[in-house]
């Protein structure tokens, strides 16, 4: 098995706290990695740098072996916009010094008005160039993280709460045609189709995490637990490879929990890769393959289950003695 | 004025006022995005479209300004001009969310006035680009050349089918959604005449029943084109097309308060007799400080007797809103149908009452005589009967309102839609979710815009002249508030909240007739203070609005 996030000597201050300090450790593809700690270890910092939420002050996280920082690099719509508003703001300032500042008439403005949209594009490429080849350049953009199937839950959940359960969910997939403006005026049919589809999966999901029956209930409305399961119905939504669960199960009644293992168990088998945080240790005792534990922003120690529960500086710093 | 002029000219407001509200709607109702500065886009589609359409200009006239492309044909047309004003908008929409967007929702707003400002001042002060600072005239609307239209030829026959169509189509999409509420009445026989047999069983093959209206609105179109010309029966179509639109309206206002018990529609009549009674000591009076004192006191009486009824009474306060509305239809009634009657009948002038009648009764059509004077259609004979410009526009307003609002509604009700009103919520989520929040806060503003700058080519053609009151930052609080009373986040809502804000104007200016010229202006300038207060009392009592935000649940693809 090969580690599918590799986490190099991560930093994180802010103001005089060190929150990360130099965690290093990876995470297998297709397991199961725990991550506890002490209150203030570090653990959803961590989460957030791993996430791309937050821009790290050192080290390095590489997803599939590759930089986090390169696959956060701007969207094609992005710099379609930037690239297009360039062009157009150098275009017509182009277009007017040739028509008023020359003289040169309705062609000659054409053409100077076309020299001038493409310096302008020419301008935005060659300082995208300029950015990414400088040392230490940042890009926080967590979407592009979760498009290429890195995701995560909050620790206080975040729901779309003036949206409805069901909408919440439907929100979620990559790639629905119908999030694009114009095909919602040209292509209504695609659209409809793809969104019928999109309602089973997402009232399948429901049934498992049994909130069917508050489907159109508005989300802000639920309560901590049947949050924590839409969060997590949401993330799963989306069809992710690495899935980063900060305290899926905090607040969620003991049946429930169970099922939720089971659920988590069976998607690693299918090859998933689940990173959790939680403090319940009879969840992550039972459901990890690697522990992590993390104290002052640091890792203590990394290991299977029962090496963890017998290690004495983790007894120390976390379990503490029955 | 007959009650059918009063609603035309209302309608037009109603329908640029809407467009704008709309724009702002999708902004700030479904994205968040609080613009502040949405006026600057009203102002710069307004100065396109008129540029667009004005002759080049003449110094010797005094006239300074760019573009001028009036002589041209095709490109110095209102159609092109306002395309291009509405492209123009949305591009600019785009390139000022560019630095901004990233800005929190109060930063934003400001800097967005601040844009707005800018805007204003520069078209305002630069001489060179739209005649800055005097006023950008010499320009008139479309086709207005044309009218008073006579129907017997072809153009006038085409300009009239236009109106009908859209009268016709307007009025059945409204008559298929009553029909389902109601199966008291013989709607349906109604229906089935006016859609031209195409029914109810038409709707399967054209998609939906407003489908079914667009095409009901088409044949009646080609047949009052036919009638028209063949056989000049103007008089017969306007009654037509005019008696179909009461009874639309008639259905709605009745349907609308069909629920109302007894004792609840006796409350909303004595609310509109109130307030009647309340402006009678202005009429009656030549004091001004007893008439003043009077109606100020009167008014005061009432509006507390509601306080008291709707905060004592329980049944009362679960209509409360309903007694307002219902009041508001039964003075509208007495005061646009009933008082304009009771004065000629007083004098004895039937002919004249009877004139009035008609004349409200068939508002599709104006009515002159060769002399100039009179409406009397005892004298039918010397009556000639016009097709009014404000008809035409009319049609050609609420088309554009009735397009854009589709337009809108397709892109809102979508997972496009459904981005935009997750960002509005929480743009952590959407980020977690692998959507670029970035790219649809640009395409909202951009949208949003363009529907700004459209509105703006309207009230170019509307106003018939721009002034450096055009694009005032008090103009986005308007639409603003329109968002707010009809309910944020909901188009349908923000229609409604046009349609109260200028009846709430009409009802105001009217009010102001009473008083002698020279208060007169005080009294207009005093209603921007009432709005304010009432910007205020929504906020604070209804933060959602009269029919809140919609619950979308994405009706596309259900099954």
């Amino acid at each position: 098995m090969t580690a599918i996030l590799e986490i190099e000597n991560l930093q994180k201050r802010y103001g005089g706290i060190t929150a990360v300090d130099g965690a290093t450790f990876g995470i297998e593809e297709g397991s199961i990695t725990g991550l506890i700690g002490p209150n203030g270890a570090g653990k959803t910092t961590t989460f957030n740098l791993i996430s791309g939420f937050e821009e790290p002050d050192g080290g390095t996280v590489r997803f599939r072996g590759e930089d986090l920082q390169d696959l956060m690099e701007p969207s094609r719509d992005e710099r379609v916009i930037w690239g297009g508003a360039s062009a157009i703001t150098a275009g017509t300032i182009g277009g007017i010094a040739g028509v008023a500042g020359l003289g040169l008439g309705t062609v000659g403005g054409l053409g100077t008005l076309a020299v001038g949209a493409g310096l302008g594009a020419g301008f935005y490429a060659g300082q995208e160039r300029v950015r990414q080849a400088r040392e230490g350049h940042t890009n926080s953009r967590p979407f592009m993280l979760a498009r290429q199937g890195l995701v995560r839950t909050f620790q206080i959940t975040r729901e779309l709460t003036e949206m409805t359960v069901l909408e919440n969910l439907m929100l979620a997939p990559q790639g629905q045609a119908g999030e694009n403006l114009a095909n919602t005026w040209l292509r209504r049919d695609l659209m409809a189709s793809e969104e019928a589809e999109v309602r089973g999966q997402a009232r399948e999901m429901l049934e498992l995490l049994e909130l069917d029956h508050v489907s159109d209930e508005r989300a802000g409305n639920l309560s901590g637990g049947q949050r924590k399961l839409l969060e997590l119905g949401r993330v799963l939504m989306i069809d992710p490879e690495v899935i980063l669960l900060d305290e899926p199960v905090a607040g969620v009644n003991p049946s429930l929990t169970r099922k939720l293992m089971d659920r988590i168990e069976t998607l690693r088998d299918e090859g998933y890769t689940f990173c959790i945080v939680e403090h319940d240790m009879e969840v992550i005792m039972n459901l990890s393959d690697t522990i992590v534990v993390m104290s002052e922003g640091d890792v203590l120690v990394e290991g299977d289950p029962e090496e963890i529960q017998e290690d004495e500086a983790v007894i120390d710093a976390y379990l503490g003695v029955d | 004025m007959a009650v059918s002029d009063v609603v035309v000219s209302f309608a037009l407001l109603v329908a640029i006022y809407g467009i704008l509200s709309l724009g702002l709607n999708v902004k700030f109702g479904h994205t968040g995005l609080l613009d502040f500065g949405h006026v600057g886009f009203f102002l710069i589609g307004a100065y396109t479209s008129a540029l667009f359409v004005l002759p080049p200009d003449d110094p010797a006239d005094f006239t300074n300004y760019v573009i001028g492309l009036g002589d041209v044909p095709l490109v110095g047309t209102w159609v092109f001009g306002i395309i291009v004003a509405t492209i123009l908008t949305g591009v600019i929409g785009g390139l000022v969310a560019l630095p901004t967007i990233r800005l929190r929702e109060d930063y934003l707003a400001i800097t967005l006035l601040g844009i707005s400002v800018i805007f204003q001042r520069v078209v305002q002060s630069e001489s060179w680009l739209a005649n800055g600072p005097d006023a950008l005239r010499g320009y008139s609307p479309p086709f207005q050349g044309l009218f008073p239209i006579d129907p017997g030829t072809v153009v006038g026959a085409v300009a009239f089918a236009l109106v009908v169509f859209v009268v016709w189509a307007v009025a059945t999409a409204a008559l298929s959604v009553q029909r389902e509420n109601d199966s008291r009445l013989p709607l349906d026989r109604i229906y089935a005449v006016t859609t031209f047999g195409l029914g109810t069983r038409a709707t399967g093959v054209l998609g939906s029943r407003f489908a079914v209206a667009g095409v009901a609105g088409l044949i009646a179109a080609v047949i009052s084109a036919g009638l028209l010309l063949a056989a000049s029966l103007v008089l017969v179509v306007g009654v037509l097309v005019s008696v179909y639109g009461w009874i639309v309206v008639l259905v709605a206002i009745g349907q609308h308060y069909a629920g109302l018990e007894r004792r609840e529609l006796a409350l909303g009549v004595g609310f509109g007799t109130g307030l009647l009674v309340a402006l009678l000591p202005l009429p009656l009076t030549d004091r001004l400080s007893v008439s003043i004192i009077g109606t100020l006191a009167l008014l005061g009486a009432l509006v507390y007797a509601y306080y008291h009824a709707i905060t004592s009474y329980e049944w009362v306060a679960d209509v409360k809103l309903a007694v307002i509305g219902l009041g508001a239809v039964w003075f509208v009634g007495i005061w646009y149908v009933l008082l304009p009657i009771l004065g000629p009948l007083g004098s004895g002038d039937v002919s004249g009452v009877l004139g009035t009648l008609f004349r409200n009764a068939v508002w599709f059509l104006q009515f002159g005589s060769s002399a100039g004077i009179g409406y009397s259609i005892a004298v039918i004979g010397d009556v000639t009967v016009q097709l009014d410009y404000s008809r035409f526009q009319l049609a050609l307003f609420l088309l554009s309102l009735g397009a854009l609002y589709a337009i809108l509604e397709a892109a809102v009700q979508s997972p496009f839609g459904r981005v935009l009103r997750a960002i509005r919520n929480d743009e952590a989520v959407v980020k977690s979710l692998g959507k670029d929040p970035f790219v649809y806060k640009v395409q909202s503003m951009v949208i949003g815009s363009a529907l700004g700058g459209f509105a703006g080519g309207l009230w170019a053609m509307y106003s018939q002249g721009l002034t450096f009151r055009t694009g005032a930052p008090e103009t986005t609080f308007i639409a603003l508030l329109i968002v707010f009373v009809g309910g944020v986040g909901n188009n349908k809502g923000v229609l409604l909240g046009a349609v109260l804000y200028w009846a709430f104007q009409q009802a105001t200016t009217q009010l102001a007739g009473f008083f002698p010229p020279a208060l007169r202006v005080n009294v207009l300038a005093f209603r921007l203070v009432v709005v304010g207060v009432l910007f205020l009392i929504v906020l604070y009592y209804m933060p959602d609005g009269l029919l809140g935000r919609e619950e979308y649940s994405s009706g596309v693809g259900e099954s």
